[in-house]
């Protein structure tokens, strides 16, 4: 049994970007990093306790 | 030529159609599901049961039905069918196998160890369970897939072997990038396949990775000589902002870079034989 990505949700205090980083990428630098002005994201939810309302709105920040 | 097993997990216990639309749930869409995945390359079905809600089940009634309408609707379908004892946190230790003495599937997956599950549950598979669930598996006929989310699943699996639990040759489902287990990166990969030639040698062994990492561990595990899971169970997305159409679309992609890389995709009857099962 799997259960796919699990997500933190972030909002970027700087510019108020939803985004959104995997837990199968928690070494990679940008993880929990605001992907347009690069600040540190302040945590809203995770996929697994308490996801925001609207977790389609919050972009994926991992760089494929 | 040597060949390479294509497992479909075709839906799993958590994405739902708000997940993704496409995601195959009551017993009619798995079984056409299946079907689709065999046609293109499948060899092998990994399947869990939806209740009428859509949560994971482990109701035998869903098997059943599932396994039923795959026989009588598609005959010339000779798929192998691997199906969970996992996938329902709340299941009680009979009715996670409950369907297996019943069905009598050729696979069935033996999660080899307990873990916290997304930071918010426990995967619970006690000594006392899995000792049972070895034994019975091997009463019934039923092939275990050693699911392992970190190294140390496999060094209880070795423990199995030695005690009797399990029996050689095993074959293992490397399960990478899932929360609370190994994160999916060829490194640990290696690390993983190398613990297991170490402990349980002469064993086969396929991989799937996670998110992110799901092409990494499918184009790792052909490299290294593995065999593949691909499906929605494991991925919701085809790639990044994209959404799969289907689980045929992630065969169809398992069995071109197969090819690619100058091997080809099992029939079931090669499955078999590379598994050591009796049809």
């Amino acid at each position: 049994m799997s259960w796919g990505v699990y997500w933190m949700f972030y909002r970027c205090p700087v510019c108020q970007k939803k985004f959104k980083s995997g837990a199968d990428t928690i070494i990679e630098p940008s993880f929990g990093r605001c992907p347009r002005c690069h600040a540190e994201g302040q945590l809203i939810g995770e996929s697994g306790k308490n996801p925001p309302e609207d977790p389609n709105a919050y972009e994926d920040t991992a760089d494929y | 030529m040597k060949k390479t097993i294509i497992t479909v997990a075709t839906t799993g216990a958590w994405p739902k159609k708000e997940n993704n639309p496409n995601v195959p749930m009551t017993p009619s869409e798995i079984a056409d599901d299946v079907y689709a995945c065999w046609k293109v390359g499948a060899a092998v079905a990994h399947l869990h049961m939806r209740d009428d809600a859509g949560n994971g089940t482990m109701s035998t009634e869903k098997f059943r039905e599932t396994v039923s309408l795959i026989r009588k609707r598609y005959p010339d379908c000779d798929i192998v069918l691997n199906l969970t004892t996992s996938g329902d946190l709340n299941a009680t230790e009979e009715t996670r196998q409950a369907h297996l003495k019943e069905l009598r599937p050729e696979m069935g997956s033996f999660d080899c160890g307990s873990m916290n599950w997304l930071h918010s549950g426990l995967f619970l598979n006690p000594p006392k369970f899995l000792e049972q669930l070895g034994a019975n598996m091997q009463a019934w006929g039923v092939k275990p897939e050693i699911e392992a989310f970190d190294p140390g699943m496999i060094a209880n699996a070795a423990y199995y072997l030695k005690k009797g639990v399990l029996k050689a040759p095993l074959h293992f489902q490397l399960c990478m990038g899932c929360a609370n287990g190994i994160p999916g990166s060829m490194k640990n990969l290696v690390f993983m396949k190398e613990t297991m030639d170490q402990l349980c040698p002469g064993s086969t062994w396929s991989c799937f990775g996670v998110g992110h990492s799901a092409m990494e561990m499918l184009y790792g595990a052909v490299a290294m000589g593995g065999h593949v899971r691909v499906g929605m169970e494991d991925n919701v997305m085809y790639a990044k902002d994209q959404l799969a159409e289907s689980n045929v679309q992630f065969v169809e992609r398992a069995v071109r870079v197969i090819r690619e890389f100058g091997r080809e995709p099992a029939t079931p009857d090669e499955a078999r034989e590379i598994l050591g099962l009796k049809k």
